[in-house]
């Protein structure tokens, strides 16, 4: 399917041309060009989209996580293609089912507390995700790991279930290590202050404004492949714009120097644009996806989620609502390094085979408003979303066209932040829709293995309460394969079983695109958990 | 618009107004309150018969035609779902209207009793139902409206209590007002002297006089309550998608102003000449029951 899109426009609206000119003529003022040369000193200016509701990465893979990378190093570097580099780990030792980890560190690094970086040190991080008390929600905290100290540099690490991802895992900004001294003495501090080892060090947050670090002058452990020494920046300063549009205005003004997180409905236009220098990473894992409540009516029955996979025209509906800048995908985004390339079972466009399978199911009356019936009862289902997501709800507005068609009413209930994670907390929805992100096919696992369904103290991510034996075997068999090729045959089975089980309707893989004015240089990709790398990044105004 | 008139008028002087002669202002005058009258018909055959002024469905949704310009067979452009503009502008205009009509009568009731009871019930009753008011009084409208909403939840139906109690304060003021410059007319006391009951004075001939005002304000505030829940609508507080509303047409298009103007700026536009619309018609009527004091 085509989508015309208008370029550029003239806009006919006076008040929106008077914008538009003050926005070009604003930003025409800089032409310097970053050259290849890195460039010493000077701020750069990064628009975020969300700030953290706290900043300690250790309590959550949220927000704090987008923003704390320039503070905070990882054990090991993650090259993006399943391999890894040194980084605070000059070496390690992987046991054959991937359960058990011993990590050698390098000798020569200090926190920004003027702490040295030893086994200790590590441990206590360790330590820190696993105490109960600390109420860690994320990845690394699920596998419960126990460090153990060895001698002054070595430490090994036992997990209670294997785990062949653990290095991506912990090679992500949200387990980045942190100051022993902080994480012991003063465990408060860290929601809204970082002591790390990074290549710049934590200076101020005015909440509501920005963020702002400062250079690391001593540092000189930057991961494998880099120039290893002090950033060439002075400071990084970011700035948050949740909005979108006034956040892509802030890259236009030049009030930005690097805006992150481009909105889908200009992508295009700034990867095509030879005013900014940008960039785009299409996000690994789960991605864009309806996860279906296999708990509730309709969608215990496996008939009618596999009406939904096959009657919802997937390609129209995302490349509509991401006005054609993000791809469909299968469970699994292409990107993630376990993603099955010749997968055979993709899901195809069948509204015939939906409705049939919706008659099958016994919702083969109609009311007097088209809808389908079962003993009276109406085929009906309830979304709650956030309204601020707008790119949700324009995703979630197409979906409802195509199921009305199908004869399945979705309603959509607009939700604030709050009621939305309370809903998913209580499993109190039929469709929850989530972005999903993490490079590795254990995702499948955290979001469809059974062993992650919430049981009224944590809060599970298996947002369907899917629990299937042959897929938790599947998913059990991938994690404890320490061989990368072996570990992705797993999960590659995995990803032709379930569109069989169907707990879930994937839709789009999100890119993050960034864009930079010409003077930026050096902006490089984290791939851990993809996201711009400041630490060789310059100016040259 | 209004301003520019009265200038005009000012300048001619009051010698032409006294020989009878119209004078430009007040053609001009005429002029705008009958395209008034004829925009609120038009919003009013919207709101009651859509389907007589267009010929589309306001839920289909064109795939291939998304922030697609103004044309023949779409002559207010489509919104990024690819929904025709129009017909939505169209459709929407009965739940944007309702939020503001359902709002007025709410604040109209419940403030004409209330301020009725302010009016004549003893001093001690008046105090209460007037410090009362005061403290609402005192939250800016939309404000008061967000708190209710926030304690009882959203939805068109809430909204338009929440914007409908927001907007009693007002109502009282007047009505008590009124009330007590009535109840010592002339005509009252000759009603009582007459030998009138209570309750007759007061239905038959107190209450009548001293609602007189509240078409006026019942006219202005319809604008103000309108615009108030288009306004929650706009922050996702009124009616849910996908159903048509200007606020919620407003708030989606927003963000895409550079690429499609037109999503935004028309159904602004129906709500701009509707508030103006009912805001000159209501001074008009202000104008005319002064005028036959």
């Amino acid at each position: 399917m085509r989508i015309t899109l208008p370029r550029r426009r003239l806009l006919p609206a006076a008040a929106t041309t008077a914008l538009a000119l003050v926005l070009v003529s604003c930003g025409g003022g800089q032409s310097a060009d970053a050259g290849d040369e890195p460039v010493e000193g000077g701020q750069l200016t990064v628009a975020l989209r969300d700030e953290p509701v706290q900043l300690n990465p250790l309590v959550d893979q949220g927000s704090g996580a987008h923003s704390v990378r320039p503070v905070v190093d990882s054990l090991v570097w993650d090259n993006g293609d399943g391999t890894y580099s040194p980084w605070l780990a000059e070496s390690w030792e992987v046991s054959e089912d991937a359960s058990h980890y011993t990590f050698h560190l390098r000798d020569d690094v200090t926190f920004h507390d003027g702490e040295h970086l030893d086994a200790e040190a590590v441990k206590a991080n360790f330590d820190f995700v696993v105490d109960p008390e600390n109420r860690s929600t994320g990845s690394t905290a699920k596998l419960q790991p126990e460090a153990t100290v060895v001698d002054e540099y070595t430490l090994e690490v036992q997990l209670e279930a294997p785990e062949s991802s653990f290095l991506t895992l912990i090679a992500a900004p949200y387990f980045g290590i942190l100051s022993p001294r902080q994480l012991q003495d003063d465990p408060e501090s860290l929601a809204d202050t970082l002591i790390g080892t990074g290549p710049f060090v934590f200076d101020e947050w005015v909440r509501g404004q920005s963020l702002t670090y400062t250079k690391n002058e001593d540092y000189a452990w930057g991961p494998e492949g880099t120039h290893g020494g002090p950033a060439y920046l002075d400071s990084i300063r970011y700035v948050f714009l949740p909005e979108d549009q006034t956040r892509y205005n802030a890259l236009l003004t030049g009030e930005a120097d690097m805006v992150d997180y481009i909105p889908a409905e200009y992508n295009q236009e700034v990867l095509d644009s030879d005013e900014y220098t940008s960039d785009s990473f299409l996000l690994p894992g789960v991605g864009y996806t309806l996860h279906l409540n296999t708990r509730q009516e309709p969608f215990d029955d496996v008939r009618v989620r596999q009406a939904l996979l096959h009657g919802l025209d997937r390609e129209g509906i995302v490349a509509s609502s991401t006005f054609g800048a993000y791809p469909v995908q299968e469970y699994l985004a292409e990107t993630t390094p376990d993603f099955k390339q010749d997968l055979e079972n993709t899901i195809e466009f069948d509204p015939d085979l939906a409705n049939q399978l919706l008659d099958e199911a016994g919702w083969d009356e109609r009311d007097s408003e088209g809808y389908r019936t079962r003993d009276g009862e109406r085929l009906s289902t309830e979304v709650p979303f956030n309204s601020e997501n707008q790119l949700d709800q324009r995703t979630l507005e197409q979906v409802q066209i195509d199921a009305r068609e199908l004869g399945f009413e979705v309603n959509l209930l607009p939700v604030p932040a709050a009621e939305h994670s309370e809903r998913m907390y209580n499993g109190d929805y039929g469709i929850l829709a989530s972005f999903q992100s993490e490079s590795t096919g254990m995702q499948l696992w955290r979001l469809y293995g059974s062993d992650n369904v919430s049981d009224g103290e944590t809060i599970g991510s298996n947002a369907s309460f899917l629990s299937d034996p042959e897929l938790d075997e599947l998913l059990a068999q991938a994690r404890q394969s320490a061989d990368p090729e072996e570990r992705a045959g797993y999960y590659g089975q995995a990803q032709e079983l379930l569109p069989e089980l169907a707990p879930a309707v994937p839709l789009h893989s999100r890119a993050r695109t960034f864009a930079a004015q010409p003077y930026v240089g050096g902006v490089g990709w984290d791939y851990a958990w993809p996201q711009p790398y400041l630490y060789e990044a310059w100016v040259n105004r | 618009m209004s301003a520019a008139t009265t200038l005009i008028g000012e300048t001619r002087g009051p010698a032409r107004r006294r020989t009878g002669v119209i004078g430009a202002g007040a053609i001009t005058e005429r002029i705008i309150l009958v395209a008034c009258l004829g925009l609120l018909g038009l919003f009013a055959v919207f709101a009651l018969w859509p389907s007589l002024l267009t010929w589309q469905d306001p839920f289909a949704a064109d795939r291939s035609l998304i922030l697609a310009p103004p044309s023949l067979t779409h002559p207010l452009g489509t919104d990024e779902i690819g929904r025709d503009v129009y017909t939505r502008i169209v459709y929407g205009t009965r739940s944007t209207l309702a939020l503001g009509v359902g709002a007025v009568l709410i604040s109209l009731t419940l403030g004409t009793v209330a301020g009725l009871l302010a009016g004549l019930a003893p001093r001690w009753v008046s105090m209460i139902v007037m410090r009362g008011n005061d403290i609402g009084a005192a939250f800016p409208e939309l404000l008061l409206a967000i708190l209710i909403i926030a304690l009882f939840g959203g939805g068109p139906v809430n909204a338009a209590i929440a914007i409908g109690i927001a907007g009693i304060p007002y109502y009282v003021r007047v009505i008590r007002a009124e009330t007590l410059k009535i109840r010592r007319a002339t005509f009252i006391e000759a009603a009582h002297g007459l030998g009138l009951s209570r309750t007759t004075v007061l239905v038959r001939h107190l209450a009548p006089n001293a609602l007189r005002p509240v078409v006026v304000i019942a006219t202005l505030g319809l604008g103000g309550a309108t615009l108030a829940g288009a306004g929650l609508s706009f922050l996702g507080l009124g009616t849910a998608p996908p159903a048509p509303e200007w606020g919620s047409m407003l708030s989606n298009a927003r963000s895409f102003l550079g690429l499609g103007w037109w999503a935004a700026v028309f159904p602004g536009l129906a709500l701009t000449l509707f508030v103006a619309s009912t805001t000159i018609v209501g001074r008009r009527i202000q104008k005319s029951l002064e005028g036959r004091r």
